[in-house]
């Protein structure tokens, strides 16, 4: 501080500095007596020191109140120039904040209406495609599960981060989430031949009904995906933790620990061009809120397990 | 036979609900003036109304609390706005059950059955589908051929329901299965011709022989 000071007030000294040789160079030249040069040079080093003094104590005293954000009154043109920019930029960015959240609101309101809106063709779809018995039938009802299922990512997306009063935490039946999502991918099951061996947990768990379905469904999908032999196990492992397992192609080592990342897709989302990598991180960022924490392991060729842990670390029940 | 009132602008899914409710031996009857839902509500007196909320004019609530005024009847709200906020007006506004869009028919059924099952007796005059002289009660799953009744095996009810639903038409092994799926029982092939096969002793069992024929490569079918 004091040195940013001296070097602010670097012109005044070497002006001083100057004066003082100017005056030197003159009683020395014309031989003058020490006392008339030491007395004025005395008074005027103490009215220099006092002034300088003053002069670092407002600056300090300034620069305390900068630092706390507030503005001292101006002295002088420039500082009054300053202060008048500063204004002016403190306006426009209010201005731009404030244009920002309104274009970010009216987005969310747009997409919601509009995941909506896209409900409604898609039911009307479902019913129709349902009553139709016949590969084509069943493979555009696949495709419109996948529909379906990309809609209800946008929607939680949205609501990820809006208040929690969308949250509902309540003793829930587990087996009452988990029968609904395999039923929703039964077609998927029957068609690839794979297996389900699900042994009802008979648990109650803290959660949301909504969203933890989401995250269970989500998962499912995923193993569904990822599996064209054998099947999946869905199961309660330990006290409060669901095992969701499948015997797909796995994930390897080096991207493990990166699958619940937003936009990762890994080696198996690149070979399917498909994969956004965002379901996993929807998953992983609803049960952080949830209190639940989700996690995996794998082995490539042999299949991966996905964890839920359902027991809430440090949330009070509402 | 039961009768459903339905509430909802969107026409395909209306018909939908119509066709799905027919094929479980109910009938079904869409509105047709959106300024006039009660006036038509009285005049069909449903058992019970599938109400949408986003309606022309006045919304399914306004209809729901309209509707509460005068009857006790059942009502499902079918809406596309699934936050919890709208679930719980819903049911505050008298609605008797929730149903998000997009749904499979076998919800759409299975609510509508239970909530009929709740309100009437429905085992007495549920729906009941027929083919060659068998009678099968969807109400409590019994199988009625020249007056003898059986019980039948959840499977097996739920093969035979299918393949009655479907009369005259082949239908896949694949739906078979995923009707098997709806009710949680999660079968594979090996399991499902195991289950034709019982089923087909049990029908035997009254007198129902070559009941169901085998269409090879594809899947069965109930002729008539």
């Amino acid at each position: 501080m004091f040195k940013d000071y001296l070097r602010s007030r670097i012109n005044v000294i070497i002006l001083v500095a100057i004066l003082v040789g100017i005056f030197a160079s003159s009683y020395f030249l014309f031989d003058m007596p020490a006392v008339t040069v030491l007395y004025p040079l005395v008074l005027s080093t103490v009215a220099l020191l006092t002034a300088g003094i003053i002069d670092f104590l407002l600056v300090l005293n300034k620069h305390k109140k900068l630092v706390r954000k507030e503005f001292p009154d101006p002295s002088g043109t420039i500082e009054k120039d300053y202060l008048a920019i500063i204004e002016q930029l403190k306006e426009e960015e209010r201005f731009s904040k404030q244009k920002a959240s309104s274009d970010y609101n009216n987005m969310v309101e747009y997409y919601t209406v509009w995941a909506h809106q896209i409900k409604t063709p898609i039911a009307s779809m479902r019913l129709k495609i349902q009553s139709e018995d016949s590969d084509l039938a069943r493979r555009l009802n696949a495709d419109l599960n996948r529909i379906e299922a990309y809609v209800e990512m946008v929607l939680t997306f949205l609501r990820l981060d809006s208040d929690s009063t969308d949250y509902v935490i309540r003793e829930i039946d587990l087996d009452a989430i988990i029968r609904p999502a395999i039923r929703k991918f039964a077609s998927d099951f029957i068609a690839k031949k794979l297996t389900m061996d699900f042994e009802p947990t008979g648990a109650k768990v803290l959660s949301d009904e909504k969203w933890l379905s989401f995250v269970i469904e989500q998962v499912i999908s995923n193993a569904v995906k990822y599996t064209n032999n054998g099947g999946i196990v869905i199961s309660m492992t330990a006290p409060g933790i669901l095992s969701v397992k499948d015997t797909g192609i796995g994930i390897s080592a080096e991207d493990l620990p990166r699958i619940f990342e937003n936009g990762y897709t890994g080696f198996n989302g690149r070979e399917d061009k498909r994969a956004s990598g965002i379901g996993l991180y929807l998953c992983k960022r609803v049960c952080d809120n949830l209190g639940h924490r989700i996690s995996a392991e794998s082995e490539p060729g042999i299949g991966t397990d996905i964890r839920i842990d359902l027991n809430r670390k440090n949330i009070v029940i509402e | 036979m039961y009768k459903v009132f339905i509430v909802e602008d969107d026409r395909g899914i209306a018909e939908g609900i119509t066709s799905c409710l027919a094929n479980w031996g109910m009938e079904g009857r869409v509105v047709s003036d959106f300024m006039k839902v009660m006036d038509e509500v009285q005049e069909y007196e449903p058992h019970l109304i599938i109400l949408d909320i986003t309606l022309p004019y006045m919304g399914g609530y306004h209809w729901c609390q309209e509707i509460r005024k005068t009857s006790k009847v059942p009502i499902i709200f079918i809406s596309s706005a699934t936050d919890n906020m709208n679930i719980v007006m819903a049911i505050n506004m008298g609605a008797d059950d929730f149903i998000a869009k997009p749904f499979d028919q076998s919800v759409l059924i299975a609510k509508v059955t239970a909530l009929l099952r709740r309100t009437y007796d429905f085992s007495k005059d549920a729906g009941t589908l027929e083919a060659k002289g068998a009678v099968l009660n969807t109400g409590n799953n019994k199988l009625s051929y020249n007056g003898t009744e059986i019980d039948l095996a959840r499977n097996e009810y739920r093969i035979l329901l299918t393949l009655m639903q479907n009369k005259n038409k082949v239908v896949s092994r694949e739906k078979l299965m995923e009707a098997l799926w709806e009710t949680d029982c999660y079968v594979d092939e090996n399991t499902l011709t195991v289950n034709v096969g019982r089923l087909r002793k049990t029908l035997e069992s009254i007198g129902l022989k070559d009941f169901i024929k085998t269409k090879f490569g594809v899947g069965y079918i109930l002729e008539e």
